[in-house]
């Protein structure tokens, strides 16, 4: 535009001297003038204006040929004279054109102001296309493209390219095990309070053929605590549908561990606080290292995987350890994912084989030891025995090993989106959180059983109520050995775990979504103990009111 | 020429196995555990035309399961290079020690000296250690053994695995446990008398104090020890209340307590209850007649007995 208005301005200087060049400029203009306005009429306010490109070639060329003509000064040659003879005879067509000129002139400048502010304004956000899933690509938000790259609730692959986000979970606990003392050791017994539970970052990128993410974690939860949750790459061959995950997706690193349906959800989208109580037991941590291989033909979903055996914990400030057996663990799950008619329904069988170590024991050295036989308090002769020292004793390997079945299935109505879960795992050898599983001391194999179900009801976009019961058995065989007397023979765990919950949902505030939970779990067990010393419910009811925000 | 050198690598490394080479193994899992030692899998066959043990010096003949630092001295031939060491039917392998330089007292003979462990998954009883020279060759020469007999601090059971005319204790109730957490056993006796680290022994206090000859009778329970003891690692992980002679008649409670966690999140913990049988041969031996596991966590036990300690299970004795 700004080309045009130079030569305009240029024909305009010479419009008085010859009527040649007249002619020339009026093509310009009107050329120059019908091809502004046709940009500006074609670049809609919600459109990116671009009329710079659309203009500036078609009025070059006239004001070109304009200079290209004699000048009109020169007298040399006498021409300027004929032209002047030639106006004051045709002053009337003169006066005409005078007047279309200047209304031109006004135009122009009319449309260069348009033009001009068109340029400064900021450009419209182009319209969203509509998702074609046979295309590769899927344009999804900066949320949608934090999660977990051709899997879970972005079945489809995401846009190419490097990406940030993350997720923020700040918890006010409230515990009926809350006392206002230390423990033996010094460690406070006190739970109640406010703490960060969950703080993660996360940087990934996706490609047509390879992927990566790299996850933090910064919490408090035992103190200020930064690690790493997530850390691997993947290799992929996609399905053409782009909402379809990929028929086959490598990925070697720090991973979620392909066992039932809990354990591979993301935490971003868990509306329940925690996983269940068995999952937590069996699982210490959602992740592990290994290598992984899953994907999906038509509704037919694999998920298999051989990782160390030791999953990082999920409790912040827990040292995690090496893997102690040479044999890796190796687990999968196949299942299924259809939606028919607005309904999203899945399931599948999961395995687990592996192994654990019974841990032997450090040297010792040699002790004195007074034992008061006579119990008046004092030391006397007879009393003091020797402690020998003793040499250290050997670990051994275990065998472990786990099946699970599950079942989801969600389902959209005017309320909103109901979701039904449901879950069963029975297993070996493998509770490596809360009781933690040592066959060679028990003296037999420890069988365990988890299992669970959950409603979760969205209420509009804006609140959410849901219910979810488990029930963790962490040793089954101690049921068998009462024998008639009273044993610690009550192994189950029964949790029931009701909510409730405001939603902020994405779109409202830009790039950010949320929601603020209440969840009370009531917890029925036997690990409390009646002034005889026998197990007893133990009053271990809490309460947990956490806001989550994603970013 | 090139074709040669690649074949030549492809031969090298399809023959690792010819080359002299062994696997590094920690032992930790054998009966014995020689300090200095390199463990060897096999038998320690031995041969008649090979160097021979000459003398052999052990400090005594009872050890105990785990014990550590037991010496082991004698005299080997001259030819001798190394000393080979294991239980006679016992074990996966050997140990293969260094021997000294020549006797000075005993012309062509050389001393050795060594120190091994009694490894902790030695079942108690009689057992033959097995000591064989080895001379430069690696040729082993005839075998020497010596006997042992190895009993379990965690079931005092007096030298009746060694040799069962000997009668064990009357009862035995054990706790042993799988971590090195402070855990307290404590036993309830039928007058209300509990047996734990505080009171040693089943018999009842009488103006503040136990009296002497109390402590005399053999039908008294008593505690063995208090392992783990402010979390000093002793090694052992159990406990046992022991009678010599048959207890007091009447209904016995167990209960386990863990005083401290010791840094553990949790541990599982079994419960033994062994009566002395005598068998028509006149032997005796301890029969098990109970036994319990269960489970402790740090988290919600170990209140440094502040708690009642968890009740396990209870029992008629004698």
């Amino acid at each position: 535009m700004v080309v045009l208005s130079l030569e305009v301005t240029v024909a305009l200087a010479h419009r008085s001297r010859a009527t040649t060049v007249r002619r020339h400029v009026t093509a310009a203009l009107v050329s120059a003038a019908l091809c502004v306005h046709a940009a500006s009429a074609s670049a809609a306010p919600e459109d990116d204006v671009d009329v710079d490109v659309e203009i500036d070639a078609a009025p070059a060329d006239p004001p070109k040929r304009a200079q290209s003509e004699p000048d009109a000064d020169d007298t040399s040659d006498g021409r300027a004279y004929r032209g002047a003879t030639e106006i004051s005879a045709d002053a009337q067509e003169h006066a005409a054109f005078e007047a279309e000129l200047e209304a031109m002139r006004r135009r122009i400048e009319e449309l260069e102001r348009d033009a001009a502010e068109a340029k400064r304004a900021p450009p419209a956000p182009a319209p969203r296309p509509e998702h074609d899933p046979r295309s590769l690509r899927v344009r999804l938000g900066a949320l949608d493209r934090a999660s977990e790259v051709g899997f879970g609730r972005l079945v489809g692959p995401t846009e190419y390219g490097v990406y940030v986000g993350g997720w923020l979970q700040a918890q006010y606990l409230w515990s009926q095990l809350s006392e206002d003392q230390l423990q033996q050791g010094g460690r406070a017994l006190n739970r109640d309070g406010f703490a960060v539970r969950r703080g993660r970052f996360r940087i990934g990128g996706d490609w047509r053929f390879v992927a990566f993410a790299f996850e933090m974690d910064a919490s408090t939860t035992r103190g200020p605590f930064v690690g790493v949750r997530q850390a691997h790459m993947s290799a992929m061959w996609r399905n053409p549908k782009s909402d379809r995950p990929p028929y086959v997706m490598v990925t070697a690193g720090l991973t979620e561990v392909p066992f039932g349906y809990e354990l591979r959800r993301t935490q971003r989208d868990m509306i329940f606080m925690e996983r269940s109580t068995g999952s937590l037991a069996l699982f210490p941590g959602p992740v592990d290292v290994g290598l992984r291989v899953r994907g999906g033909i038509r509704a037919f979903r694999y998920d298999v995987a051989v990782m160390n055996g030791s999953p990082l914990p999920d409790v912040a400030g827990v040292t995690p350890r090496f893997d102690p057996t040479r044999r890796p663990d190796v687990m999968g799950r196949l299942g299924f994912e259809v939606g028919p008619r607005g309904i999203e329904l899945g399931g599948g069988a999961s395995f687990l084989t592996g192994t654990g170590l019974h841990e032997g024991q450090d040297a010792t050295k040699n002790t004195l030891q007074w034992h008061d036989l006579n119990e008046n308090g004092t030391v006397e002769t007879g009393e003091i025995f020797s402690v020998p020292g003793t040499a250290a004793l050997p670990s051994v390997r275990f065998s472990r090993w786990a099946v699970n079945a599950d079942l989801h299935l969600a389902v959209r109505s005017r309320i909103g989106r109901s979701r039904v879960l449901a879950e069963a795992t029975l297993a070996e050898n493998l509770d490596r959180g809360f009781f933690v599983a040592d066959p060679f001391a028990a003296g037999a194999g420890i069988r365990h059983m988890q299992a669970y179900a959950a409603v979760l009801q969205d209420v509009t976009r804006w609140a959410i109520v849901g219910l979810r019961y488990d029930i963790y058995d962490f040793d089954s065989d101690l049921l068998s050995r009462r024998g008639g007397r009273a044993v610690p023979a009550d192994s189950n765990i029964h949790t029931f775990s009701p909510l409730v919950g405001a939603v902020l949902p994405g779109g409202i505030v830009p790039g950010v979504r949320g929601r603020i939970v209440f969840q009370y779990d009531v917890v029925l067990d036997a690990l409390g103990r009646d002034a005889r010393g026998v197990p007893t419910n133990l009053r271990n009811d809490q309460l947990t009111v956490r806001a989550h925000v994603e970013f | 020429m090139r074709l040669r050198i690649e074949v030549a690598m492809l031969v090298a490394l399809a023959c690792g196995s010819c080359r002299d080479e062994v696997e590094l193994f920690s032992g930790l899992d054998e009966p014995v555990r020689v300090e200095n030692g390199f463990f060897l899998e096999g038998e320690l066959q031995a041969r008649s035309d090979g160097p021979r043990v000459t003398s052999l010096e052990s400090p005594g003949s009872i050890a105990h399961v785990g014990q550590d630092g037991r010496g082991l001295r004698g005299r080997v031939d001259e030819d001798a290079f190394a000393i080979g060491v294991r239980f006679a039917r016992l074990g996966a392998g050997w140990w293969t020690h260094e021997i000294g330089n020549l006797a000075a007292l005993f012309p062509e003979e050389r001393d050795f000296s060594l120190t091994y462990d009694i490894g902790g998954a030695i079942p108690p009883g009689l057992h033959a250690l097995r000591v064989a020279a080895i001379d430069e060759n690696g040729r082993r020469g005839p075998a020497f053994d010596v006997d042992l007999c190895i009993l379990d601090d965690a079931m005092p059971a007096g030298l009746n695995p060694c040799d069962p005319t000997i009668p064990p204790p009357a009862a035995v109730i054990s706790v042993a446990w799988n971590r090195d957490a402070d855990v307290d056993l404590v036993v309830q006796a039928p007058d209300g008398k509990r047996v734990r680290w505080k009171s040693p022994t089943s018999a009842m206090p009488e103006d503040g104090s136990v009296p002497d000859d109390a402590l005399d009778d053999p039908s008294l329970g008593r505690l063995n020890r208090d392992s783990n003891a402010g979390c000093i690692a002793d090694g052992r992980n159990a406990e046992s209340v022991v009678w010599e002679e048959p207890p007091q008649e009447g209904v016995w409670s167990v209960y386990v307590d863990m005083f401290d966690a010791c840094g553990h999140t949790d541990v599982t913990f079994t419960v033994t209850v062994h009566r002395r049988v005598e068998a028509d041969d006149g032997t005796w031996r301890l029969q098990e007649i109970e036994r319990r596991s269960g489970y402790l966590v740090a988290e919600l036990d170990a209140l440094g007995g502040a708690s009642p300690p968890l009740y396990v299970l209870s029992v008629a004795l004698p």
